[in-house]
């Protein structure tokens, strides 16, 4: 039942972000998952749409891109994928070292992109592409982009 | 006029949660206080082996610790009646603990002050692995009557934490079919630096070797 946690912070931001560019609609919410995160997309994605209820989100998608175990050879630095269940993947395949690695990538959970539409007259805000290179209305995402930790 | 386009979020789900916990860990370094998160399936021995290793401790240190349970106080009595500062959190129902949980269970301490708080998590081998809850350490138990091949079923909770403490190792003469050296390969996987120790609450086995890392982590958390 974590899905709920994660669902309502989901929720949450993209109601901000969409405040914040100005859209009415959004119609796709992009995440990106380690293959740690022990999540049931079906569930997950019931639990958004019921909670999207009345929101700029109701209509909106869910679209998920897994990401697998990656690790980074303490020794050379290759960053290779390692298979839970498969001890051979447990070598560096650039210099060979077993087992001495850190794990990179495989637990995060992070929204990457938000498809969002709007009327650009109703929010004294143009939504247009151009328009948003010219006014930087994506300013606010890369703040955070920066701000929070996205790994893991 | 309506058009559509893509904003560029890049925003981590937990990141309130990872804030919290951030200050939350630095707040209790500030106040020498080392916090450490136990996890594990329920009937692993959460409880019985925080109440031997609060025993080494107690002569010099003050304890507590902060029992989350699904439902009851069972555990947290378990606690107040061995003699130990204890605040129940009960969660009602929910898989997991997440910061202003753990925050408002400190908060019922009411300024008591402690060398070592401890968290016994949800009896639960998936879902508090994904929260941080602003320890300093994370360790997971898993006993011998579970069986060994416990990883390739729950990798995170095993990739997450800083030590393994495989409990009632009283057991093993009667389960010839625990592998313990299968286990810590597999528990490495993810994890090639995870600490692992054997230990039995009933016979004392491994307990001190665990409470003498604690202190070291503890020592060196708080610089």
């Amino acid at each position: 039942m974590h899905e709920m946690a994660f669902v309502r912070n989901i929720m949450d931001i993209v109601v901000e972000e969409a405040a914040a560019a100005g859209a009415t609609d959004i119609s796709a919410v992009h995440l990106v998952i380690g293959e740690g995160r022990d999540i049931v997309e079906d569930f997950f994605e019931g639990l958004f749409q019921y909670l999207a209820r009345g929101t700029v989100a109701e209509h909106a998608k869910i679209r998920v891109q897994r990401v697998p175990y990656m690790v980074r050879c303490v020794r050379c630095g290759c960053i290779f994928h390692v298979e839970v269940y498969d001890p051979n993947t447990r070598t560096c395949p650039d210099c060979g070292a077993h087992e001495e690695y850190k794990l990179v990538s495989g637990l995060e959970f992070y929204i990457s992109k938000i498809e969002a539409s709007g009327k650009a007259a109703s929010q004294n805000k143009s939504l247009n592409p151009e328009a948003c290179a010219n006014e930087k209305p994506c300013t606010r995402a890369v703040r955070d982009k920066q701000k929070e930790k996205v790994a893991v | 006029m309506s058009d559509s386009r893509i904003l560029e979020v890049q925003r981590n789900v937990l990141a309130n949660n990872d804030r919290a916990a951030d200050a939350f860990r630095a707040r209790l370094k500030a106040e020498r206080t080392f916090f450490t998160d136990v996890m594990a399936s329920p009937g692993a021995g959460k409880t019985t082996l925080l109440l031997a290793l609060i025993k080494r401790f107690h002569a010099d240190a003050a304890c507590g610790v902060i029992e989350a349970d699904l439902e009851s106080d069972v555990d947290a009595r378990k606690i107040k009646e061995a003699g130990v500062c204890s605040v129940e959190l009960n969660t009602r129902g929910i898989c997991h603990v997440e910061m202003g949980m753990v925050e408002k269970a400190f908060a019922a301490f009411e300024a008591v002050r402690f060398d070592y708080l401890f968290l016994e998590n949800i009896g639960n081998l998936v879902c508090p692995a994904e929260f941080d809850t602003g320890a300093h350490k994370r360790i997971m138990l898993l006993s011998v009557p579970e069986g060994y091949d416990k990883v390739y079923k729950y990798p995170p909770m095993f990739a997450v934490v800083d030590a393994l403490v495989v409990t009632k190792s009283d057991y093993l003469p009667t389960n010839p079919d625990f592998d313990l050296d299968a286990l810590r390969r597999q528990a490495r996987v993810l994890n090639p630096r995870l600490k692992i120790f054997v230990v039995s609450a009933r016979t004392g086995e491994g307990i001190d070797e665990l409470a003498t890392w604690i202190r070291v982590c503890r020592s060196a958390a708080m610089g």
